[in-house]
């Protein structure tokens, strides 16, 4: 007696948790799911056959709320614009590179050194880099060859010992890059416009220069990148002339020399981004 | 059977319990999360379609540059480039250039200044090198937002020849590219390439010889290639052209 109330009492606590339950999972419950899936392809047919809405109408419509049954007349998207979050944020950053240069236009010096550069960006497009960038210079095989066979020295031939100088930065392209097909690199190509001095390998150690630059800069994290660049820096110094004895002297003479290096570096930005 | 029960009247209560608990709740700013979460793959396939395909294709196209560091010759060069892409990554590039007739800036002022006429001395006419190319990165690149331009960065590695009047010399050959496509089929091409090769030495001075007995003979015009005694050169090719995909 006892043990049939007790599996009475049960039962019904059973009947009422699965009421409960079903309240809970489905406040719509009375809507018969395959209706509506007939009812949703039917449409969705029609809808197929109709032409799609004009930009009025669409606009229109943008500020009415979409019932569940006006689904189906929802037209395709049409304008979408995917713009993705950017993965190496520069905007308020500082940039500091560390990297090798490259002189590769020079013939008779092979010229090669390293190249520091401290940047700030105020926005995600416009920075200001200071340069500093030091060389190594060595005569290459025909200079050699010049003097020890006609005794013709090329130090009239100028090559930079260095470069300091400032530089705007513009970077109006932004990209993503894929390395084999494994890994997505955030890259951007940048622009750079600046002046400074160049110290001469002869008499100028601050020779007025022009700093034209483009490079891109491959993001490894967001704290992490590495850049290459073309760097074309243009300066007018004094030449020596070279007397009869062999010394160099100074007439006051001025030369225009155009250099282009290649850069490559890796560079670090901080503060951390707590943005994307 | 009992046990089954008991559970079946804990679920009751706790479903009673969860919909008295489904309320807002407010979290912390600081408590939520900033940074957004990305699964990882163990089979990663981050590109689905490319926009310009080079497997199997031809590439073909012209160039323009310069020898950037020549010292006596002229540095300007033009020639062909063809590639083929076994797939998207490897490939191999080969490219016939022509040199710049005559000699350069620094030979003349050479000339000018110490009579050193290095007109008759015999430099590179051309050059064919084949390459391997294997073109690792392949990108897209927003221009302001409003034109997207696809990309590619390849290294080469190779061998050739350098031509010169009678002579030919074994070259090797390495460097760096990169293309930017108008359309599918057509692209802007950059090269960054440096020569290494062996030829004939344009200081003529042979042992023995005065500088004077030198300069006469460089003048004359009646030298041969093997009299000139050789050098090695590494030279820096900077080139840009334009390329067609079929």
């Amino acid at each position: 007696m006892f043990h049939g109330l007790k599996r009475l009492i049960n039962s019904s606590v059973l009947m009422t948790s699965l009421v409960g339950v079903c309240a809970l999972a489905a406040p719509e419950a009375d809507i018969d799911l395959d209706s509506i899936e007939s009812e949703m392809s039917r449409r969705g047919e029609e809808q197929a056959n109709q032409t799609a809405p004009s930009e009025t109408e669409r606009r229109s419509e943008d500020n009415k709320p979409v019932t569940f049954q006006e689904l189906p007349k929802l037209s395709n998207f049409s304008d979408i614009s995917i713009i993705q979050k950017k993965f190496l944020p520069k905007s308020y950053r500082f940039q500091l590179y560390g990297g090798l240069n490259f002189l590769t236009n020079n013939p008779f010096f092979d010229t090669y050194g390293v190249n520091a550069r401290l940047n700030f960006f105020f926005t995600e497009t416009i920075g200001l880099e200071l340069n500093y960038w030091r060389h190594k210079v060595s005569d290459r095989l025909v200079t050699s060859d010049l003097s020890s066979k006609y005794n013709i020295t090329t130090k009239t031939m100028l090559s930079s010992n260095g470069y300091m100088g400032a530089s705007l930065l513009f970077v109006p392209f932004y990209g993503k890059m894929t390395f084999m097909d494994k890994r997505i690199i955030p890259y951007d190509l940048y622009v750079s416009v600046g002046g400074g001095v160049t110290e001469t390998s002869y008499i100028d150690k601050a020779a007025p220069s022009v700093h034209l630059g483009a490079g891109e800069i491959f993001a490894l994290s967001k704290s992490l990148a590495w850049r290459w660049d073309f760097s074309n820096v243009q300066y007018t110094a004094k030449v020596p002339e070279v007397s009869t004895t062999g010394a160099l002297n100074d007439t006051g003479k001025k030369r225009t020399i155009s250099d282009l290096y290649l850069g490559i570096g890796v560079l670090i930005l901080f503060p951390g981004a707590t943005y994307r | 059977m009992r046990s089954f029960y008991g559970l079946l009247t804990f679920m009751a209560i706790f479903s009673g319990s969860i919909s008295g608990l489904a309320q807002t709740m407010a979290f912390p700013e600081e408590e939520l999360a900033k940074e957004s979460v990305l699964p990882r793959f163990d089979v990663p396939n981050s590109v689905r379609n490319r926009n310009v395909v080079v497997a199997n294709k031809f590439e073909l196209g012209g160039f323009l540059g310069s020898v950037s560091d020549e010292a006596i010759f002229n540095q300007m060069q033009f020639g062909l480039l063809g590639t083929y892409h076994f797939d998207e990554f490897h490939g191999v590039n080969v490219s016939y250039g022509m040199m710049g007739s005559g000699t350069g800036v620094y030979a003349k002022a050479l000339k000018d200044a110490v009579q050193l006429d290095l007109t008759n001395a015999f430099g590179p006419k051309s050059y064919m090198l084949a390459s391997y190319q294997f073109t690792g990165f392949y990108g897209k690149l927003s221009i302001l937002k409003n034109l997207v331009v696809n990309t590619h960065i390849y290294g080469l590695v190779g061998l050739g020849t350098v031509m010169y009047d009678g002579l030919s010399q074994m070259a090797l050959d390495f460097g760096l590219g990169q293309r930017f496509y108008f359309s599918k089929n057509l692209a802007l091409r950059f090269d960054l390439k440096m020569v290494r090769f062996t030829g004939p030495n344009p200081i003529y001075k042979p042992s023995g010889k005065s500088q004077n007995d030198s300069i006469n003979d460089l003048k004359s015009g009646n030298l041969k290639i093997s009299d000139f005694e050789t050098t090695n050169y590494l030279l820096t090719h900077i080139t840009g052209g334009l390329v067609f995909l079929f």
